[in-house]
């Protein structure tokens, strides 16, 4: 999932509230392979809101842009919670993590050999620009044309295809992907309200794919291959409308009128604050001039804000459904990593418990991929013991005793560069000289994705949705090493794909869980990653907010904030 | 005077163009392939292609170097693909609030500075030639975003958290950018000048005090005018040729932007441009920031240079 949000450390936003997942984590998802509508959550997707929690001001501070509006490329901590302000999904979450009708008007029908889903869409929501005036009312069309949209090979200024890889087990992705359809053939409009979606393969996964923010309804006549031109004039269906974006100093969304949803959005205006540092956003939140801010708290006001009375009562705490891991590129001809025995080597050689400490305990140690709160979580799983000497025996072993130089990149984030110099001393004992580069977290996404670029890259990987193929589809997986792919290590295993695909197509998670803790093992055995830590998210926010809390899959559930004043 | 002013406008053009040779050498001296750090590094391959078809990176440096003065006498610095936006069009956004941020700042640092190295210079070794001293020590060791979170602990937060007073914004309260916003203003501003205040306190004393030796100032005492008119009618004047010229090109290296003090308050201006354009490997930003920074040092440089010519005739001669 997100690797780029849950790179972003400070933001935090996937994290999966652990204890919410492991208690929800067998109800996660909806069993595709029944047959026959779900029970309807139409009515109780939402909790009806008293009035009196509407209305007001919500100050959000990040510290820098947001990097699109455009739901078909964002795939960050600050894209996210922007873009969920301004669309909506079929399917999404209730407050925790069960899926729910949003722009469906209930659950969908489901063909007994889960290939085919139908879709009753809401009757009379209304696509509204700028003004929050309506344009029209949203129909199949729509969806076949925003699901297809995504996976194009000619969006503009640049191509992203991050989202593509969750869809294209829609059947007929591969021809809108290769540019020769614009549309996907298993994406059909049956009436303006019904919508039916064929998979190539039964996916357990396939509507949790379809509530993130990637498959975000929009209207074709305003969302073309032009995603700044979309980004900057924005039409959803969402909660918000985008008043203005006034690059590096704020954006304003005001509440749609036209919303559809009972007791939502909570606040009338939401004020995205840019370009402010992680201290200054602290100083305004301590002074309630800022409500909460998308980023972490810096190691400072960390270690006085968690030990003051006056503020701990106003930190949201909770761990993370992520892994920070260092991804060695065994792709690129020539390099080092290319060996098996260096990169266990670098799985030995990190004292994990010192890199605890370098984050000011704000962590707990990664042996394995699957954090604990994560479905498939095996606290056995311990493959590399911290041994300095077995490190320096595996170098000796390997092509390259004398050791070597390369290059560790990382964002621009405090705490990120301080555990990658802590990485860098501890693989210095072994013969590996370490560079390393920080870079802003979009810098770094162009970097790491671009083939050969990054040698070792150290960031977060933060769910995309509370399910073990989450940790390994998108990021170790032979298709993902792809150009703009997130598999930077290139890790490719043809065997352990295909037995992924079969555990997918069980609707049963809790049956395959133990397949898939022997895939984490298999994976660590060729060692194409180091697991470092997982996080935890820490959410600071102003005394008008008191009754924030941490969404599980969101994080950040902006609309869902009521502000007093 | 005319000869004079042909003579310094033909350096600046000769300045100008020898730096923007060098930023366009930029392009083949940075690691990797123009077209890549152009087009930003999130482009693919035929984006990357058409890009360097384009900007004609395919052709050799010295046609390349001709078609790059031809796009820059028409005002065309490139394109931004990582801001989606032309660079002229980011900077010019920018330009604003950083030429307020350059002339508070400087301001303040020469209504305080220039009056305390005077008064540092007439009684060498008091009160004020003492804080001038200790102030500079101070302020010049201490880095500016130091002085940066100080301030904003001790003026912006601490009266609002202690008091419920707000004596000046914490940085960010007002997030959208208000020329008007005075109070907004002030702390970057003071931030900035401080160093400055020192600085020219001890310029100042320096000047005032090898003036002061001069005959005219004998001949001036011995006329019985008072000493304060002595200092700030006559020797203030002949003084201030230095001054004014340290005070051009602060103001043009300020008007370049200054990053880190941009960046401590969130300021809007050209230095957080050309922060932003290195972090994200923006060549084409980062070389119009970099030209748009020369030309505010070279332009400040001739119109101190020209003042100076009125004010002192021997600057003409030089």
């Amino acid at each position: 999932m997100s690797l780029p949000r849950l790179a972003r450390s400070r933001s935090a936003l996937l994290a999966v509230l652990v204890v919410v997942v492991a208690a929800c984590s067998g109800a996660t998802s909806p069993t595709p392979a029944a047959s026959g509508p779900a029970p309807s959550a139409a009515q109780s997707t939402v909790p009806s809101t008293a009035p009196s929690d509407q209305g007001g001001k919500l100050s959000v501070g990040l510290s820098s842009d947001v990097f699109t509006l455009d739901p078909a490329i964002g795939y960050d901590v600050y894209s996210w919670p922007a873009e969920r302000l301004l669309y909506d999904t079929l399917v999404t979450y209730d407050g925790g993590t069960t899926i729910v009708p949003s722009l469906a008007a209930e659950m969908p029908t489901i063909s007994a050999d889960g290939l085919t889903y139908t879709f009753k869409l809401r009757p009379g929501v209304k696509f509204v620009g700028k003004g929050g005036e309506p344009i029209r009312d949203l129909t199949a069309d729509d969806v076949a044309w925003s699901l297809s949209r995504l996976m194009r090979p000619d969006l503009t200024p640049t191509v992203s295809p991050v989202g593509t890889g969750f869809f294209t087990v829609i059947k007929g992705a591969d021809e809108v992907n290769a540019g020769t359809a614009e549309l996907a053939s298993g994406i059909k409009a049956i009436d303006p309200l019904t919508v039916e979606i064929t998979l190539n393969q039964p996916d357990r996964t396939f509507l949790n794919i379809l509530a993130m923010p990637f498959g975000s309804i929009v209207p074709k006549e305003s969302a073309g291959t032009d995603t700044a031109a979309f980004a900057a004039a924005p039409v959803g269906t969402g909660p918000y409308w985008l008043e203005s974006f006034t690059q590096d100093q704020v954006a304003v969304f005001q509440r749609n009128p036209q919303y559809w949803r009972e007791g939502l959005p909570k606040a009338d205006t939401i004020e995205f604050r840019f370009s402010q540092t992680a201290e200054n956003q602290a100083s305004l939140i301590k002074a309630n001039e800022l409500d909460i801010t998308l980023d972490l708290l810096s190691q400072g006001d960390w270690a006085a804000l968690s030990n003051d009375p006056q503020y701990k009562d106003r930190i949201a705490l909770g761990d993370m459904v992520a892994f920070y891991y260092l991804m060695m590129d065994m792709l690129t001809d020539g390099n080092p990593f290319q060996d098996q025995k260096v990169r266990q080597a670098v799985n030995t050689a990190i004292d994990k418990d010192n890199i605890i400490r370098v984050v000011s305990g704000r962590g707990t140690i990664a042996d394995c991929i699957f954090p604990p709160l994560l479905p498939g979580h095996d606290p056995s799983c311990k493959p590399y013991a911290f041994d300095v000497e077995q490190g320096k025996k595996l170098m000796a072993e390997s092509p390259y005793p004398n050791g070597f130089s390369t290059k560790l990149y990382t964002d621009d984030v405090t705490t990120d560069g301080a555990v990658a110099e802590a990485i860098k001393a501890d693989l210095a004992k072994i013969g590996i000289e370490v560079e390393v580069v920080q870079q802003p977290f979009d810098t770094l996404l162009g970097t790491m994705t671009t083939p050969g670029a990054a040698p070792l890259v150290y960031l977060g990987w933060f769910q995309d949705f509370p399910d073990p193929s989450d940790f390994i589809d998108p990021i170790l997986s032979c298709a993902t090493v792809i150009p703009n792919g997130f598999n930077v290590t290139g890790y490719c295993n043809e065997q352990l794909d295909k037995d992924g695909v079969t555990a997918k197509a069980n609707p049963d998670l809790n049956a395959v869980l133990p397949d898939y803790q022997d895939f984490q093992k298999r994976i660590m055995t060729d060692a194409p990653i180091a697991p470092i830590l997982v996080p935890k998210l820490d959410v600071f926010h102003s005394e008008r907010t008191p009754d924030f809390t941490i969404h599980p899959v969101w994080a950040f559930d902006l609309q869902s904030i009521a502000v007093k004043e | 005077m005319g000869v004079y002013i042909a003579r310094r406008l033909g350096w600046a053009v000769v300045v100008l163009v020898a730096v923007a040779s060098l930023t366009f050498a930029l392009t083949f001296v940075a690691p990797g392939d123009p077209a890549r750090a152009i087009a930003g590094p999130k482009a693919n391959l035929a984006f990357v292609e058409q890009v360097r078809a384009e900007l004609g990176l395919d052709r050799p440096p010295i046609e390349q170097l001709a078609a790059y003065f031809g796009r820059l006498i028409t005002g065309d610095l490139g394109y931004s693909y990582e801001k989606r936006a032309p660079v002229l069009s980011l900077v010019a956004g920018r330009l604003l609030p950083t030429i307020e941020l350059a002339i508070a700042a400087l301001a303040i640092s020469m209504l305080i500075g220039v009056p305390l190295g005077v008064a540092a210079a007439r009684r060498p070794g008091g009160w004020a030639d003492r804080i001038a001293r200790i102030g500079a020590a101070l302020v010049l060791a201490l880095p500016a975003f130091l002085i940066g979170y100080l301030l904003i602990y001790a003026l912006a937060f601490r009266p609002q958290a202690d008091l419920g007073i707000s004596l000046l914004p914490i940085p960010g309260a007002n997030p959208r950018w208000d020329p008007l916003d005075l109070r907004a203003l002030f702390l970057p501003a003071l931030t900035l000048a401080l160093a400055g205040v020192a600085f020219y306190a001890r310029l100042t004393r320096t000047v005032v005090l090898d003036e002061l030796h001069h005959g005219y100032v004998l001949t001036a005492r011995s006329k019985g005018l008072d000493e304060r008119g002595i200092v700030w009618r006559h020797v203030l004047r002949n003084a201030m040729g230095p001054i004014l010229s340290q005070a051009g090109l602060d103001l043009g290296f300020f008007l370049g932007g200054v990053v880190v003090i941009e960046i401590v308050f969130g300021w809007p201006g050209i230095g957080k441009l050309a922060y932003d354009a290195i972090n994200s490997e923006d060549l084409s930003l980062l070389m119009g920031t970099v030209l748009i920074a020369t030309l505010f040092i070279v332009l400040a440089n001739l119109v101190v240079d020209i003042i100076q010519a009125f004010i002192d005739p021997r600057v003409r001669l030089v």
